[in-house]
């Protein structure tokens, strides 16, 4: 079958840019609607949703806020419950002094007296002064502060004392025989720290080397004075 | 010149609207996507901080229900007849009364207060019959106003007294079974005529109290 083209070459144009327009107008629409409608449902979700949403749990949280800051009790109880946190450690820090006079009793030779005594619980060092009827009476001091040793609970034993070291002695021959004070010395050492921790149980085994006044049970007449001895 | 036909005429006006059409929607549609964009990123970060107050709520309300439990707690603390050193709870007034969180406050004050302290120090030593040559320390007040809260803090100070040897062996163990916490640091014990002098050199301690703040975070 033979077809004419019977349409003008301007007609054919002109329908050919019609075609063209109605296809860029819709696009153009399409496009754009699509774009509008995807702004105007995230606008209203973010500002109308989001925000209404946003705003009550802002107010719950205002709310929940004035409930607690409004107990009137919970700083002192807070501050209590922080104090009963940081006792035990003070207390489990601190060291039990009352254990060198129970020590010295039994450390000290009954021959020997202390005129003074001091003792650094930060660095655990100690030294005593004092006097004694003589020398090896003095030696036998500083031999059994080397030779005591601790033990914890019955645990293994450690030594109690160290670096004893007799820093200072004199002697004077010349009232021997009436048995007073020939002696003076000064003993410097350092000790374990655990000897007087207050959280354990401390057992101090000292050496069989002197009488101690733990054995005469005589803790009284430790102390005297330098002065004192004549 | 020939003469324009309304073919030619509507032809020309059919270029403009595609133009025109063309141009508006090019400009709508890139006006939508960076107003979408402003609006994507005012989402995100809407959600940043609907998340952030979530998690705020959240906590607030296990602060709320540990609030309760504290408050329960602190009740129970607070009502036994006797206190844990055996006072009367009903009694503050007496040496050993008071409820157990006065007790608690007496062995670490909350606060800095020197002069109680050395007023308290006094009555101890008093109390255990030694001659107090003296005591001393500095009042540290004026330069702990920056101390941080609940940072435990010590407070210095030397005592040198005499007495017999009974006393100040009593007086060490006083100082040890006092509800105060008395750290001795130094301990200098001297033999004289007739008596003993010591000297110590000690801190006590105080904790400042805690003061519950709800802080503030910027979200960004």
């Amino acid at each position: 079958m033979i077809q004419f083209n019977l349409i003008p070459s301007i007609k054919k144009e002109y329908l050919n840019l019609l075609r063209i327009r109605n296809l860029v107008v819709f696009i153009s629409i399409t496009v754009t609607s699509i774009s509008f409608i995807i702004f105007v449902i995230l606008f209203t979700y973010v500002t109308f949703f989001q925000s209404n949403n946003l705003n009550n749990i802002d107010k719950i949280v205002q709310s929940k806020s004035v409930t607690l800051t409004g107990n009137s009790n919970l700083n002192k109880i807070l501050t209590i419950q922080n104090q009963l946190k940081s006792l035990p450690q003070v207390e489990s820090n601190l060291p039990e002094v009352s254990q060198l006079f129970t020590y010295l009793n039994q450390l000290t030779p009954v021959t020997a007296t202390i005129s003074n005594i001091t003792a650094d619980f930060s660095q655990n060092i100690m030294t005593i002064k004092g006097n004694a009827d003589s020398l090896a009476t003095v030696n036998q001091f500083v031999d059994t502060l080397k030779f005591t040793n601790y033990s914890i609970s019955g645990s293994s034993d450690r030594p109690a004392f160290s670096n004893v070291v007799l820093t200072s002695f004199s002697y004077n021959s010349s009232s021997s025989s009436t048995q007073q004070s020939n002696a003076t010395y000064e003993i410097d050492f350092s000790f374990d720290s655990n000897i007087f921790a207050n959280s354990s149980n401390v057992t101090l085994k000292v050496p069989n080397l002197i009488t101690t006044r733990s054995i005469l049970d005589q803790p009284l007449n430790i102390f005297k004075n330098n002065n004192a001895t004549n | 010149m020939k003469p324009t036909s309304i073919k030619d005429t509507k032809m020309k006006i059919f270029s403009n609207q595609i133009v025109l059409a063309s141009g508006l929607g090019i400009f709508f549609t890139l006006f939508f996507i960076f107003s979408t964009k402003i609006l994507i990123s005012k989402y995100n970060y809407q959600n940043n901080v609907i998340g952030v107050q979530k998690l705020a709520l959240v906590n607030l309300n296990n602060d709320i229900s540990a609030s309760k439990t504290l408050d329960s707690s602190y009740s129970k603390f607070v009502s036994p007849t006797n206190n844990i050193i055996g006072g009367l709870t009903a009694n503050p007034n007496s040496v050993n009364g008071g409820d157990n969180a006065k007790i608690i406050l007496d062995a670490l004050p909350s606060t800095y207060d020197f002069p109680e302290f050395i007023t308290t120090l006094q009555n101890l030593l008093v109390s255990q019959g030694v001659s107090i040559t003296s005591i001393s320390g500095t009042d540290q007040s004026a330069t702990l106003t920056n101390s941080p809260n609940g940072v435990i803090s010590q407070i210095p100070f030397q005592v040198t007294v005499s007495g017999s040897y009974s006393q100040i062996e009593n007086l060490i163990n006083a100082f040890q079974r006092s509800i105060r916490p008395i750290d001795i640091l130094k301990f200098d014990l001297t033999s004289n005529q007739n008596n003993l002098s010591l000297t110590i050199s000690a801190q006590t301690y105080y904790q400042p109290g805690v003061q519950f703040t709800i802080s503030k975070r910027l979200v960004n």
